[in-house]
Order: C-alpha cells, then sequence, then structure tokens
C-alpha cells in the first residue's frame, strides 16, 4: 500500500519536526527555572542538569531585596491602573461609535485603526520633550497616561468589533425600558462581549508589563522603575550571582503568564472574532 | 421641531463627552508626536550659545547627514537582513506548525500549549536569559561539549555573525507562536467541503494540504507576512537593546536603536527624528500601499490590525 506507507511516513516526520520544535521552545523556560533554583557555586559547577534539590533561597533573598519588591508594587499598579482606565475611555468611545451615528464615524474607525501600527519609537522624542516641559518626567501618572494612549486604537477596535454584534432590537428593548446611556453600557453592551473586555485586558497587560522603551525613558529613578526596567539594572548589579538574576526573570514572568492562563480561552476567541472581522 | 433638535444637541454633546477623552489620549500619544518628529526632522537644536534650546531650520539637513552616516546604512542593513531571515521563516514555519497541528497529529492540544509559551514572557526576560544562555561559558556551550560538538563552541556574543545568529534564534523563538496560533484559528474555519471534494478527487493528504488548504490561507498569510514585515522594521527596539545593545561593536545595530541612542545618547534630536520621520514614512507605505489596491476590494480591512507587543 503505497498510499498508506507515505502517509505513515510523512506523519512520523511531522511528530519529529513537532517534537523538535517544542523541544527548542521549552529548553529556554527549563534554563530559566533550573538555574534560578541553584545556589550560585552549584550554577558554577552545574549550568544545564538538573539542580540538587530545591533550593528557595534565591527567592527568599530576592523578597528581602526593597528595590525588587519596589519594582513589583510598581509595574502591578501601572498595569492595573492603564486597564482599569483604559478600558473604561475606550468602552465610551466604543459605546458612541455602535450606539449613535454620526458624519465622521467612517472617518474616525479608519483614523483609529490606522493608529495601530505606529511604533512606539517614533513618539518617544516628542513625548519626552513635552513631558519635561509639563514636569510630568519620573512619575509613574506621566507613564500611565502615555500607556493608556498606546492601548486605544487596538482596545477601541477590538470592543467595537464586538459590539457591533450586538443586536439593534436588544438596545431598543433597553431605551424603552428606560436604560440611559451608561445603564445601557454596563448593563447590556459590556456584558455581551466579555470575550473582548478579556482579550484586551490580556494583551494590553502584557504590553504594558513586558514594555521597556517608555519605562526606561520616562522613569529615571530607581524607586520608579517597573519591574522590566528594574530588571536591566538588576542583571548588572548581581551579575555575578546569576541564579538570583533568573529567580528575578522568573518572579517577572509570573503573574502576566498566570493572568494570561485565566483568560486564555476567551483570549483565543476574542483575539479570532476581532481578526475576522 | 424644537424639542427634537434640542435633543439632538444634548446627543451630540453626549458623543463628544464619550469620545473625548479617547481622543484627547491619541492625539497626544500619536498625532502630536508625528508632527513634532516631522517639524523636528527638518530643524536642529541648538545646543550652546545665547540661543541654547532654539530651533534652527536646517531644510533636509538632518536626511542629508544620515544617508552619509554609515551606521545609518549599517543598521539599515541589518533589519533588511532580518527581514529576509525571520519573515519567511515565520511565515512558513507558523503555516507548517498549524497545518501538522490541525491534521490532529498525537499530542496537539500539548504542541500547541508549548509553542505558544514564549509569546507570554516579557522580552526581558527572554533577552536576558538568551544572553546568559549563549555566554562562553554559558549553557548552550556546556550542552554543545556534552554532545561532543566542540567546534560550535564559539563567544557567540562577542562575534559579529554569531551575535546576530543569536538575535535571529530569539526573535524567531519568540514570535512564533503567535503567528502559529492565527494560522491556526484561521483553520479552524476552512471549508470543510472543499476538503471532502478534494479527496474523492483522490488527492493524498499532502495534496490536499498543499493544494486545497494551503491556498485557503491566502488572506491570514498576507496579514502576517505585513504585520511580520512591520515588527522587523519599527519592533524590535526592545530585543536588541537587552541582548546585545547593538554590539558587539555596531554589529547588531538597527533603526531605532540608532534613533534612540542619536537622542538620548548623543542628544542629536534633529537626526534621530529624521530616523523616526523615515520609520513613519515606511510604515505608511508598508500599510497603506497594498491597502489602496484593496480598498476597492473590501472597505474596512482587518489588515490594521496589530497585537501591542513590549
Amino acid at each position: 500500500m503505497a498510499a498508506g506507507q507515505e502517509f505513515r511516513f510523512a506523519k512520523i516526520v511531522g511528530q519529529v519536526f513537532l517534537v523538535a520544535l517544542s523541544l527548542f521552545t521549552l529548553f529556554p523556560i527549563y534554563y530559566i527555572v533550573t538555574a534560578s533554583l541553584k545556589g550560585k557555586e552549584e550554577y558554577l559547577l552545574n549550568n544545564l542538569g538538573l539542580p540538587h534539590g530545591v533550593a528557595l533561597e534565591n527567592f527568599r533573598s530576592l523578597f528581602a531585596d526593597f528595590a525588587f519588591v519596589r519594582w513589583l508594587v510598581n509595574s502591578v499598579l501601572v498595569t492595573s491602573l492603564v486597564l482599569v482606565f483604559g478600558l473604561l475611555v475606550c468602552c465610551l468611545a466604543a459605546f458612541a461609535l455602535r450606539r449613535y451615528t454620526f458624519r465622521i464615524k467612517g472617518l474616525l474607525l479608519r483614523f483609529i485603526a490606522s493608529l495601530m501600527l505606529i511604533p512606539p519609537i517614533i513618539a518617544i522624542v516628542p513625548l519626552f520633550e513635552f513631558f519635561v516641559r509639563i514636569r510630568l518626567i519620573n512619575s509613574l501618572a506621566g507613564v500611565i497616561i502615555i500607556y493608556i494612549g498606546f492601548i486605544i486604537p487596538f482596545t477601541i477596535y477590538l470592543v467595537y468589533s464586538f459590539f457591533v454584534t450586538i443586536p439593534g432590537e436588544m438596545i431598543e428593548a433597553g431605551v424603552i425600558d428606560g436604560c440611559r446611556d451608561l445603564r445601557l453600557l454596563f448593563w447590556i453592551f459590556i456584558p455581551l462581549s466579555v470575550p473582548a473586555i478579556v482579550t484586551s485586558i490580556v494583551v494590553n497587560a502584557m504590553w504594558v508589563w513586558n514594555d521597556l522603551l517608555m519605562a526606561m525613558v520616562f522613569l529615571q529613578s530607581d524607586r520608579l522603575k517597573t519591574l522590566m526596567a528594574g530588571l536591566i539594572a538588576f542583571r548588572s548589579r548581581s551579575n555575578i550571582n546569576l541564579p538570583l538574576v533568573m529567580a528575578g526573570l522568573l518572579v517577572s514572568t509570573i503573574p502576566i503568564a498566570a493572568l494570561y492562563l485565566s483568560g486564555q480561552r476567551l483570549f483565543i476567541k476574542g483575539l479570532m472574532t476581532g481578526l475576522e472581522k | 421641531m424644537p424639542a427634537r433638535l434640542e435633543k439632538s444637541a444634548v446627543t451630540r454633546v453626549r458623543i463628544a463627552l464619550y469620545l473625548a477623552p479617547a481622543l484627547l489620549l491619541s492625539l497626544l500619544v500619536f498625532f502630536y508626536p508625528i508632527c513634532k518628529t516631522i517639524y523636528n526632522s527638518l530643524h536642529e537644536l541648538v545646543l550652546g550659545g545665547a540661543n541654547a534650546g532654539a530651533s534652527r531650520f536646517v531644510g533636509l539637513g538632518n536626511f542629508r547627514f544620515v544617508f552619509k552616516d554609515p551606521l545609518f546604512a549599517e543598521s539599515l542593513g541589518h533589519n533588511f537582513l532580518l527581514f529576509l531571515v525571520c519573515v519567511p521563516l515565520l511565515v512558513v514555519l507558523s503555516v507548517a506548525v498549524a497545518v501538522l497541528l490541525n491534521q490532529g497529529m498525537t499530542g496537539w492540544r500539548a504542541y500547541r500549549t508549548i509553542v505558544f509559551i514564549p509569546y507570554v514572557l516579557p522580552i526581558v526576560v527572554v533577552g536576558i536569559s538568551f544572553g546568559f544562555m549563549f555566554q562562553l561559558n554559558g549553557v548552550i556551550n556546556t550542552a554543545f561539549a556534552a554532545l561532543k560538538l566542540d567546534a560550535l563552541r564559539v563567544d557567540w556574543l562577542a562575534k559579529s555573525n554569531s551575535a546576530f545568529l543569536v538575535l535571529v534564534v530569539m526573535i524567531v523563538w519568540k514570535e512564533l507562536g503567535f503567528g502559529v496560533v492565527i494560522m491556526l484559528a484561521r483553520l479552524l474555519s476552512v471549508d470543510e467541503s472543499l476538503i471532502e471534494a478534494g479527496r474523492l478527487d483522490g488527492c493524498n493528504s499532502w495534496q490536499l494540504t498543499l493544494r486545497v488548504i494551503v491556498p485557503q490561507m491566502k488572506e491570514i498569510i498576507y496579514f502576517y507576512t505585513v504585520l511580520a514585515t512591520i515588527t522587523v522594521f519599527t519592533w524590535l527596539f526592545n530585543y536588541v537593546f537587552v541582548l546585545t545593545r547593538g554590539g558587539p561593536g555596531t554589529s547588531t545595530y538597527i533603526l531605532e536603536l540608532y534613533a534612540y541612542n542619536q537622542a538620548f545618547r548623543y542628544q542629536n534630536r534633529g537626526l534621530s527624528s529624521a530616523v523616526a520621520a523615515l520609520i513613519i514614512l515606511a510604515v505608511l507605505l508598508v500599510t497603506f500601499l497594498p491597502e489602496l489596491r484593496r480598498l476597492a476590494a473590501r472597505k474596512e480591512g482587518i489588515e490594521h490590525m496589530r497585537v501591542p507587543r513590549g
């Protein structure tokens, strides 16, 4: 059976390829986790193998490090405030775009969509000069404003693409029941767009949490740094104790990975609905 | 009718109120910087003397300087090289993996999860880890020694070619998962009846994949190619900054790093803005040239959609 043999052969090649790709993908993660569990001396002797035991000393000294904890708190603070206010701003705008018709609506939507491609690097210098002038350099409020600005195009677009699918009769029914605009938004629009809300929370949280460029330019004093900017300083400060740095990397990843995992199913659904539109 | 007129005025105020915060913030973060960048690119900052801090109009002087600067040419070349290597790798691999997973390979769910993990990791974390892994006494060289591949034990990040290679590997490692996921999602909605028809015509699974399934993915492949191209030209700052800072020497310099260093290391605001203006131009070109062609066919293009990344 030539066809059957060929099929089996293709399947084996496919499996080999996928296994190789998985090993390639997992190796750096294996490295981060194992290295963070090793002692300083143990790492020097054995950087590749499994650790002797589960030594939590790196994590203990990490949380005893005042700067690191401070960066962690800053990151949590910045990310959550950006999400709360950013979503509010975007839901309001998307609501106006869905609920009402007005002359420049189409133009506005196209304008918002085209902003999604503007890379942050081009905004850095003008914003830096402007923020120096209005004294918002070195302030968490300053970066929060910038981050909110940058998540707007994607978030409005995504939320709007869900709002559009809400049937007009449903909105009418709400209006007849005496819902004012804000009640419509919070009782009808948002509950019907949970995948979009979750997706934008996950995507934007990852972006804000993981950003280095803005954090480096706009937060220069050590105690105001977010985790990502902090990690760069931490690497050079602790470069003789590599396992400690790896523990820092692991701890910085866990909150955002946990958020992603908890929203994973809705995330893929939301992203695809947005993409298919 | 005065009552109705009044209502519509109230409505108009409402619309404006709902849109205002989003619009103001977009103006601050996008519109103002774009205008100011173009203005800055035509001026230079007066550094000393009575007028220090003022802007002086220099026409296209900044652009002329940039085009003559060998470092700019080198950076642009690196962006092109990354485009030539990373984009095809990402597109081909993501289609291949998605098609394989879609055929219900044993363990496809596990593979999907694994391939997507890097997308969740912060670039800073990835960059620092790859930096450590590829040190002379790092874990990669330990692994090569264990496999008796001593010829491969080099100081990866200290030599131009190998540092560039590590950068490529890191970018593909991190970006592939996202491509696989969007390809997979597209495959879920492939027209089953066409596959059935192909099977009845006696296609084997290989022919089915190439002739029936992949052609249906044309649009998403195009979308992902545009996305990856934009990434490679304008979203790599974090990767390079964390892994090599452009080194060794200038062998991994890219446009964004050039713009960043001109502004924040050498205080050449005009030069930095000229490069930023070129980046804006490039983004517009990549986005709107194909868009203009497609405008006739599809009014609302999702081609715009981009997921923000670090």
